[in-house]
């Protein structure tokens, strides 16, 4: 394979790859900001290798993830775990107040404007890691409640919980702000 | 139920797949213009192979140029020569490293001389040589008076000179030449008869 046909492979499978390997990487990530340096590095050591490993078709996605796990761990020092969350919540009480958020709570649709919905994300970047994840499968991958739970090992409940007041909270906060980006 | 697009752009903008690309394209060539560890390993073993011929070539000639001086030194600093027939004539031959040369018949009762004469040239006045003798005897000549010498199993030459040998059947000459450098210099001779008393000397190391 010659080097120009060599970039076009690449070209194609990161074309295929990119998405599934952004989520598992914000997923796994502690903090958002890496994501970007992260999926390069990644991709950078997948083109020096894969020629030589030889992979297959199939075992693409995989192998991406094997090496982004590789480079979190690299990038949060060697004592970095990859977190799971708790699947069970402690406090029943809560569990009892998540029942009663209705379905329909996504409360953003005043976002209309290009700049307040930065402004949002900014303050989303500033929350806790297990919030910002969730918000960003949410509204980026339009992940429901459930796939979020699956994809973030989480109980569904936990995610309803945060997501809940995670906008909540930016409801609060951005609703009068809004008048400004109009 | 659709999300709220407009903050779907700002994050897709922020993890923006073209843009990544772009900079893994550029992190890609430069890492392709910069040497690799496994590079930089096979350029240090190219280097050291290199050096390790070019040494060896070094030293092959040193130690060629050095065993040419060795000759040239023999050659220069002393030669010995010895009487050969040639086509019924004597004549004087030098003798050559590991060549056998067959010596002028030599008859010790009807000739003049006390022995078979070997002529040691040496081309520097403060060198010496060592001549000693195993199976055999020297003697030295004064051709003017005519007088004979027997000078034993040993004997020392300070400048050119020519010994005579009272020779056996194996007979070995041992000469240890010291040059003006005080270099060390050891060969020797030795001289075989066959059955029709035909004498050989052959000069080795």
């Amino acid at each position: 394979m010659t080097n120009q046909e060599k970039k076009k492979r690449f070209e194609e499978i990161y074309l295929k790859t990119y998405r599934n390997l952004i989520r598992y990487i914000v997923c796994h990530s502690r903090d958002i900001e890496d994501v970007n340096d992260v999926l390069q590095e990644t991709y950078l050591e997948f083109y020096l290798i894969w020629e030589r490993k030889s992979v297959k078709e199939e075992r693409l996605s995989a192998f991406l993830k094997g090496i982004a796990k590789n480079k979190i761990k690299k990038h949060y020092g060697r004592f970095y775990k990859i977190k799971t969350y708790s699947l069970f919540s402690k406090n029943e009480r809560e569990i009892e107040w998540i029942d009663t958020i209705s379905d329909d709570f996504d409360t953003l649709d005043f976002v209309m404007n290009e700049e307040l919905a930065k402004q949002i994300w900014k303050y989303v970047k500033t929350k806790k890691e297990k919030a910002i994840k969730i918000f960003y499968l949410y509204y980026n991958e339009e992940f429901t409640i459930k796939e979020i739970a699956q994809e973030l090992n989480l109980k569904e409940s936990s995610v309803k919980s945060i997501l809940y007041r995670t906008l909540k909270e930016l409801q609060e906060t951005f609703r009068e702000e809004k008048n400004k980006y109009e | 139920m659709s999300r709220n697009q407009k903050i779907k752009e700002v994050i897709e903008n922020e993890f923006d797949l073209n843009q990544n690309l772009k900079k893994i394209q550029e992190k890609i060539e430069r890492k392709e213009k910069v040497p690799t560890r496994n590079n930089w390993k096979a350029a240090f073993i190219t280097s050291v192979f290199i050096l390790t011929i070019i040494g060896s070539l070094f030293v092959i000639n040193q130690s060629s140029s050095m065993k040419q001086g060795n000759k040239k030194e023999t050659i220069n600093q002393f030669q010995i020569l010895a009487y050969v027939d040639q086509q019924g004539n004597s004549q004087k031959e030098s003798l050559k490293e590991n060549v056998k040369i067959a010596l002028k018949s030599y008859n010790k009762a009807i000739s003049s001389v006390p022995g078979y004469p070997l002529i040691f040239e040496l081309e520097d006045t403060s060198s010496k040589m060592e001549v000693r003798v195993e199976n055999g005897d020297i003697y030295t000549w004064d051709s003017s008076s005519g007088k004979v010498e027997k000078q034993g199993k040993e004997y020392i030459i300070q400048k050119s000179q020519t010994l005579y040998f009272d020779v056996n059947e194996n007979t070995r000459i041992n000469i240890n030449y010291h040059s003006k450098e005080n270099h060390l210099i050891r060969k020797k001779i030795t001289i075989e008869s066959d059955d029709k008393f035909n004498y050989y000397a052959t000069l080795s190391n």
